[in-house]
């Protein structure tokens, strides 16, 4: 695991006819920029506009496998070692468990993790949430679990492989059946009722 | 008994699933992973206890072998987890979801059963994992007395490498470790 920096924030404000900031300058995330910035009508209405690009650093951390790599904000830093741990997997050979278990395709493992971070992230940026890193494990029809028990809630996705119609299938409920939320994911796209169920994770 | 013969299992009996210590939960060792719940490839491979009691659920484990290696599998690495049928089969669900528990005999193993449901399902394999950790004290278990396992281990194994010897020229046999004990 490697850690990098990256520019990532802008400091924006009210910019008056002298060029100077009227209001308290707030600094965003770059990726919510952007979103500012291609919203046009939104951007003018509030007057923001942006007036440097600051050097705030942000580590984030790296996973590469295979020559290809995941990277994880500093904050996500125990969902990162738990990734990493879970590399031991695709060192698993045919019959794995003694009952004909199936070995864990590369392509399945680092679909799991992808979406693991993904969604890690997407909780961060969205609600300030740092989610509890799962345990990943292998599955003896090739596919992965990621499963949680946190003090709010338990949650079980099941990351399947190449051949399925599904990516995943999952089920998570608050304890003793309440709050449930089950369904199954065609692609990696975040689903926001989801994401915002496992804010429970934390 | 044939091995074709099939019984319905009634709701008040067990069921023994063995799980490998490698399968519990690295959180918690009182939780198996949902993993070891996955029904593949026809169903959840479980002992009716009618037919087999706790000891020879290990003899069976011990006088098998990986299908892999080829070698003997350590009954000791196995913990034996015992289900009731009907707490399997009235596992609260969010929707009406199958769940059965049906007999599947195999050659040598006449207590062999499947846990049947949609693999799909993942609120099942959760909710059996906690039941597991609910009720760890009262229905896992090591093997009871090894000395005594290992010695009827041996016995069978002996006896099938015996069988096998014998059959060599009469037909093409199954080779030894294939089969398992009742």
């Amino acid at each position: 695991m490697e850690t990098t920096n990256d520019i990532t924030n802008f400091k924006v404000g009210v910019e008056t006819k002298r060029g100077c900031l009227a209001d308290s300058p707030q600094v965003i995330r770059a990726s919510e920029f952007d979103f500012y910035r291609s919203e046009t009508k939104y951007f003018d209405q509030l007057r923001y506009k942006p007036v440097a690009q600051i050097t705030v650093t942000k580590s984030q951390l790296v996973i590469d496998v295979d020559g290809k790599s995941i990277e994880l904000d500093a904050k996500l830093e125990k969902i990162a070692k738990e990734i990493e741990e879970s590399k031991s997997i695709l060192e698993l050979n045919d019959d794995w468990d003694s009952f004909d278990a199936k070995k864990i395709d590369k392509e399945v493992w680092f679909m799991a993790v992808s979406l693991l971070s993904k969604y890690a992230h997407y909780i961060l940026a969205e609600f300030s949430t740092v989610i509890q890193p799962p345990e990943i494990n292998p599955v003896p029809n090739g596919t992965i679990d990621l499963s949680w028990r946190t003090k709010n809630g338990r949650f079980l996705m099941n990351v399947k492989g190449k051949e399925s119609n599904t990516l995943a299938s999952y089920y998570g409920d608050l304890y003793n059946n309440e709050q449930p939320i089950k369904d199954k994911l065609i692609n990696d796209s975040i689903i926001k009722h989801l994401a915002y169920w496992m804010r429970n994770l934390a | 008994m044939s091995a074709e013969l099939k019984e319905e299992i009634p709701d008040n009996h067990f069921v023994f699933r063995s799980i490998r210590y490698s399968g519990w939960s690295k959180q918690n060792k009182k939780r198996p992973q949902e993993a070891c719940f996955s029904p593949v490839p026809d169903g959840l491979s479980v002992n009716w206890e009618k037919h087999c009691d706790l000891q020879n659920v290990f003899v069976i484990l011990g006088a098998s072998k990986n299908i892999g290696n080829g070698k003997y599998k350590d009954f000791r690495e196995f913990r034996a987890i015992k289900f009731q049928v009907s707490e399997i089969k009235n596992i609260e669900l969010l929707e009406p979801s199958d769940i059965d528990v049906v007999h599947n005999p195999q050659p040598g193993n006449y207590s062999h059963s499947l846990v049947c449901y949609d693999e799909n399902n993942e609120e099942i394999r959760i909710k059996l994992a906690d039941i597991v950790e609910a009720k760890y004290d009262l229905i896992v278990f090591s093997p009871p007395n090894p000395p005594t396992i290992q010695e009827k281990i041996e016995e069978f194994r002996k006896a099938e490498e015996e069988a096998f010897v014998n059959s060599k020229d009469v037909s093409s046999p199954e080779e030894p470790g294939k089969t398992s004990p009742q």
